[in-house]
């Protein structure tokens, strides 16, 4: 990727000596904060390292994988032994070398000395393995032969494990790996990522000149000077809420084309803006890109998407300074998009299905039932928090649905039709009690059909076995509080007033 | 001119004082040895703080060896000031280097208290910067244009007093001319007058190492790792060590040599040398017999290990086997016909290594290995964790033929040597098992004395150079000041006292070992020499790790996650949903942007953030494994509702606030009690 990250050179300058003198067999490279931009430079130096040094007495091979995609003992073997190889012919192999630990020690040392043959020299393997916290989870087994490799396999190699986690988090119990050499990052300071983002600009516009993309044009190398600009206005907003390199420069990326755009003339020429028109830039794009961390960095879109559907007026510029105006505001999020397309009874079904998961059952009565004193019944209760009785109840949507059976379901639908459905129905005459009506529409078939329907859309979860034949099937509300909250007002229902806690 | 000026009077001067002082000097004192160093007149004359008042006399009595240096590397090297001194001894104006012992007391004690020298030559070199003329020079000096005098500090060895000072950077600094293109920040040119006495050497005790010695260093720094890498050579002389490896040895020996049975077990705690004594006799063998190596870490069944002896034997017997082959054309293989594993070495078969027997003949394997034409040693590492295995099968099989192995007949030794750090292996072998092993148990003890560590420590940092073409001429004066300066580094008490400490801790002197390595691998021109502090920062690093918090550097949205944490702790709930943290959040910011109260156009409030990027912030504060799910992941509960419990405690979390020092995260997180 890039040449270099500036604030690594302590952590390059200790990796290059150790690698290419006497490395110790283990390695633990502990960085809680952005661990791929540590790996990507480590893969740098170590390759750096080899290739640096040609009258050296070693020959170095790294192999660099992904504890995530090691994620079996056999894939761990083939992806360090088939790199390792290189271009070996198939048929050389002896034996399979991803069978076991045992084999596997037999293939490295079958590499090792051919590979010394090829070379007449020294060969050091160094393997490095990003988000080594997975080995914990998926190969248990496996963190001790690694630590261990250089001794069990007795030829020059050395093991690099690279962790958000420290090593006691994953370290074996009972005192089995050895202790490892440690190496901590520190993390990189916002100095650091703003010079490293700003000398990149070079490289993307190079690369931007000779690429066919939409944006190429906006990477003239006349605007380097705004670029470093723009990073620091990038950095003052998203800093303090990422400090991953990568992300910032997600942003950033996201975010130039459109900053640029009004000072691209028609014959999509770009000319660099003098100080006045910078700072007007800064400050009219300023308050968008707090928008852009907050749909770029949890990745609720993805960066062509989001500059595409943040261009700027291209006149923008010209009126930036007359009125405070800012970039159109983007619309709301709205995560309910999924449910408003849904039959409307399915709506009151989903609303519902909420209510049966927040509210306890023994309120069912309180908050339904209709009868001579409804306002005394209604009463929600007022939670008190007494210091004495130990720790507070926590509301239950905080806590998550509770299942319910399938008979509160339908009754709790059935009170809310009759509240809410009925003006809307067309007049039956052959319904003469209050309620029968309700009563036929919650009996009907079709309600069951929808809420299957809904489990299979996972608006609804099963939680009961469906093979089950004793009891009601229990179900449990799979919706935010959020979309709910958007049928109810769709629905014309108070949600408010019927959940027991309030949100 | 103040002809007795001396050198610390020199040092504290202003800058543009000494300047127009060296000037002064430079005027005065055009000695024959300027003309002779005509290399670079323009550097003597046009750099005015370069001239203090001893430059002339210490350039010339450099004059001879110069020139020398010029011819052979075609390089002016002449920052050495050893052979000089009795010469400079003789001047009246140096000869405040020659002091009586009070005096010397005095100026250490100025040098000492002037703790900051750093921060005295920064602001001097920015002076430096500032007023130095830019010398007129020759296209071919361009890289000597900041040629500058390096500051060599000459510590007076010979003085008594040495043993007494604190610590190794205490002696007053001396400066020795030499060109070397350093940065011009970093270079300094002040002369102070040598005070060793004529015997001493002069040191290198620089804050930046003069570029000719940079190839001694980068050699030296290899030389300590090589040392440290192949440990077993330095740390193969205690005692202990000598008696498990002559008792080791000698049980070899017989089943080698007298093809006895044996069994023994090589105990000792890690780092105690267990394996390095067994390689060494291994190795001392005299003629090499079958090595079979398994180890409990990675053969965690009988069959695992039966498959291991199977290939291994049919690699080394194959080969040995194809040899006589070729020497003698008789067939050795005659009486072994009846060993499905070792037939005629096919040499496709063994080349291939695909020689494996049936897993129903494996564990038939040990009851041949004695009838093999060479004597075999199983090696078990981690012998403990065999004896895990069910019914301890491979055990039995093992010791139950090494029993069975009579001298005498015709077949050959056997012996197992397991090693392991449990105490207890013994108690852990049944009875059957128990009683076909010798009992031989070899205790290695590794190193118990703390004074064996440091002379360890010692011995491996004063790894001697290899020679070399490139710096063969600085050689001896590097490795003087080299072993100087490690072993004043080493007698410093605070040195000393941690390493004490560490050996405390744990007496594996791979510890030792990798502190060493943290703290070599850091050195650099700019701070060549191992001190008090690379000490402390190295066992910090290894030893000692830094808490969690320490390391911790969040963003805002997991800083509020952490608070959030907190409070749910304090509320009486240890296990928390998202959904209850971003409730707390929430609120929080409420509560804190009610009050309409601005400071400097700012809000005082905390400032919001969107549920998304918190859930982020959320998910990467679980896989950093601070926060740890307290249930077992269920596929029918939404991720804002795991519940979650965290690591951090409340002091840890307070501590991460105050790096972060936002004010409102404090306020919030003090709120919690």
């Amino acid at each position: 990727m890039e040449a270099s990250i500036s604030g690594y050179d302590d952590f390059i300058q200790e990796v290059e000596t150790l690698v290419s003198t006497y490395p110790p067999p283990f390695i633990y490279i502990y960085d809680p904060t952005s661990p791929r931009t540590t790996s990507g430079v480590l893969t740098q130096t170590i390759s750096g390292a080899g290739n640096a040094d040609n009258n050296s007495a070693v020959e170095i091979y790294h192999v660099h994988l992904d504890a995530v995609t090691c994620f079996t003992s056999r894939l761990l073997f083939d992806t360090i032994i088939n790199s390792l190889r290189g271009e070996e012919p198939e048929n050389e192999l002896p034996e399979r070398w991803n069978d076991s630990w045992d084999s596997f020690l037999h293939g490295l040392r079958h590499i090792e000395t051919r590979k010394r043959q090829e070379s007449q020299k020294g060969v050091r393997f160094v393997i490095s393995i990003e988000q080594a916290q997975r080995l914990k989870e998926k190969l248990p087994d496996s963190i001790v032969p690694l630590s261990r490799l250089n001794e069990l396999s007795r030829i020059d190699i050395t093991v690099i494990l690279i962790s958000q986690t420290q090593w006691q988090d994953i370290k074996p119990t009972l005192g089995a790996s050895p202790e490892p050499y440690y190496i901590d990052v520190k993390p990189l300071s916002k100095a650091d990522i703003i010079t490293t983002l700003s000398s990149r600009f070079t490289s993307i516009s190079t690369h931007a000149q000779t690429s066919s993309s939409k944006y190429s044009h906006c990477y003239d190398p006349s605007l380097a000077q705004l670029y470093t600009h723009y990073i620091s206005m990038i950095c003052e907003v998203c800093f303090p809420f990422i400090h991953d390199i990568d992300e910032l420069a997600y942003i950033a990326a996201a975010r130039w084309p459109g900053f640029v755009k009004p000072l691209i003339s028609s014959d999509n020429t770009i000319t660099a803006p003098n100080e006045d028109t910078r700072l007007r830039l800064i400050r009219a794009f300023t308050p968008s890109v707090t928008h852009a961390l907050e749909s770029l960095h949890p990745r609720l879109t993805n960066a062509v998407d989001w500059a595409a559907a943040n261009e700027p007026d291209a006149s923008l510029l010209s009126h930036v300074l007359s009125q405070a105006s800012r970039l159109p505001q983007p619309p709301k999020q709205q995560d309910a998009s999924s449910v408003t397309s849904l039959p409307r009874m399915s709506k009151f079904i989903l609303v519902a299905s909420y209510i049966a998961s927040t509210n306890p059952a023994k309120t069912d009565l309180r908050m339904f039932g209709r009868g001579l004193d409804e306002k005394k019944r209604r009463r929600r209760n007022v939670r008190t928090r007494s210091k004495s009785k130990g720790p507070s109840k926590i509301p239950q949507h905080l806590l998550g649905p509770s299942p319910f059976p399938l008979d509160r379901l339908i009754a709790i639908l059935g009170s809310l039709l009759e509240e809410n459905d009925v003006d809307s129905r067309i007049p039956n005459p052959e319904y003469t009690i209050p309620g029968e009506y309700t009563d036929m529409e919650i009996s009907r078939v079709g309600i069951y059909n929808a809420i299957t329907e809904l489990v299979s859309m996972h608006l609804l979860l099963r939680t009961s076995q469906t093979d089950r034949i004793d009891g009601p099937p229990m179900f449990k509300s799979a919706i935010s509080g959020d979309t709910v909250a958007v049928l109810a007002k769709e629905l014309d229902v108070p949600l408010n007033d019927l959940l027991w806690e309030s949100m | 001119m103040p002809p007795k000026r001396k050198a610390v009077d020199n040092a504290d001067i202003s800058p543009s004082k000494r300047s127009a002082l060296s000037e002064t000097n430079a005027t005065g004192h055009d000695t024959p040895s300027r003309r002779t160093r005509s290399a670079k007149p323009a550097v003597a004359t046009t750099t005015p703080i370069a001239t203090p008042t001893p430059t002339p006399r210490v350039r010339r009595t450099y004059g001879k060896k110069t020139q020398k240096a010029q011819e052979a590397l075609q390089e002016v090297i002449n920052s050495t000031p050893d052979h000089t001194n009795d010469q400079s001894d003789s001047k009246p104006e140096t000869n405040p280097a020659v002091p009586s012992p009070p005096k010397t007391r005095e100026r250490k004690k100025v040098a000492a208290t002037q703790d900051s020298p750093s921060k005295r030559r920064s602001k001097r070199a920015s002076a430096v910067e500032k007023d130095g003329p830019k010398p007129v020079e020759t296209p071919t000096k361009v890289k000597r244009t900041y040629g500058k005098k390096v500051v060599v500090e000459i510590p007076p060895l010979a003085s008594p007093l040495r043993a007494l000072s604190p610590g190794p950077q205490s002696p007053s600094p001396i400066e020795v001319p030499c060109d070397i293109p350093v940065t011009p920040r970093k270079s300094r040119a002040t002369i102070l007058s040598n005070k060793t006495p004529s015997k001493t050497y002069g040191l290198l005790a620089s804050k930046h190492l003069p570029s000719q010695f940079y190839p001694c260093l980068n050699a030296q720094k290899k030389a300590i790792l090589q040392s440290l890498h192949s440990s077993s050579d330095i740390c193969s002389n205690t005692e202990g060590d000598n008696d498990a490896k002559r008792l080791l040895q000698d049980l070899l020996q017989g089943t080698v040599t007298r093809s006895e049975g044996n069994s023994c077990l090589l105990l000792g705690p890690r780092g105690s040398g267990k394996s390095m004594v067994l390689e060494q006799c291994l190795t001392a063998l005299s003629d090499p017999p079958i090595v079979i190596r398994l180890s409990g870490w990675i053969h965690h069944t009988d069959r695992l290990a039966m498959r291991e002896i199977a290939y291994q034997l049919g690699q080394q017997t194959g080969k040995s086997f194809l040899q006589e082959d070729e020497e003698e054309k008789n067939d050795p293989f005659a009486e072994q016909d009846d060993n499905p594993f070792l037939d005629r070495p096919n040499p496709q078969a063994v080349e291939t290594g695909l020689a494996l027997p049936p897993p129903s003949h494996l564990p038939a394997l040990i009851s041949i290995i004695p009838t093999l034409s060479r004597p075999t040693i199983v090696v078990l590492d981690a012998f403990d964790l065999f004896a895990l295995h069910p019914r301890q099968a491979l055990l039995y099989c093992l010791l139950d033929t090494v029993q069975g192995c009579r001298t005498g007949m015709d077949n050959k030794g056997l012996a197992v040597v397991g090693t392991t750090t449990r105490i207890d292996t013994i108690n852990l072998l049944e009875k059957r098992v128990k009683s076909r092993f010798s009992g031989r148990v070899i205790r290695t003890s590794g190193i118990s004395a703390t004074a064996d560590i440091l002379s360890l420590t010692k011995k491996a940092l004063c790894t001697p150079l290899p020679p070399a073409e490139e710096y063969e001429e600085l050689m001896d004066e590097w490795n003087d000041a080299w072993a100087k300066r490690i072993s004043e580094c080493l007698d410093d008490k605070e040195v000393a006292d941690m390493m004490k400490d560490t050996i405390g801790v744990m007496k594996d002197p791979k510890l030792v070992f990798r502190i060493l390595i943290y703290a070599v691998t850091r050195l650099s021109p700019d701070a060549p020499f191992l001190t008090r502090s690379s000490f402390s920062q190295a066992i910090q690093s290894q030893r000692s790790r830094p808490p969690l918090y320490d390391t911790l550097d969040f963003p805002y949205p997991a800083l509020c996650l952490v608070i959030s944490a907190v409070h749910s702790i304090t509320s009486g709930h240890d296990t928390f949903t998202f959904e209850m943290l971003f409730s707390t959040f929430r609120n929080q910011v409420k509560a804190s942007t009610a009050a309409p109260v601005q400071i400097n156009g700012g809000s005082i409030g905390m400032v919001p953030c969107s549920r998304a990027v918190l859930l982020s912030a959320f998910e990467h504060l679980i896989s950093s494994r601070i926060f740890i799910a307290s249930t077992a992941y269920s596929n029918s509960i939404a991720k804002e509702f795991f519940r979650y419990r965290t690591t951090l405690e409340k002091d840890d979390v307070k501590k991460v606030i105050e790096k972060a020092g936002q004010v409102t995260l404090k306020k919030w997180l003090n709120k919690a009690e």
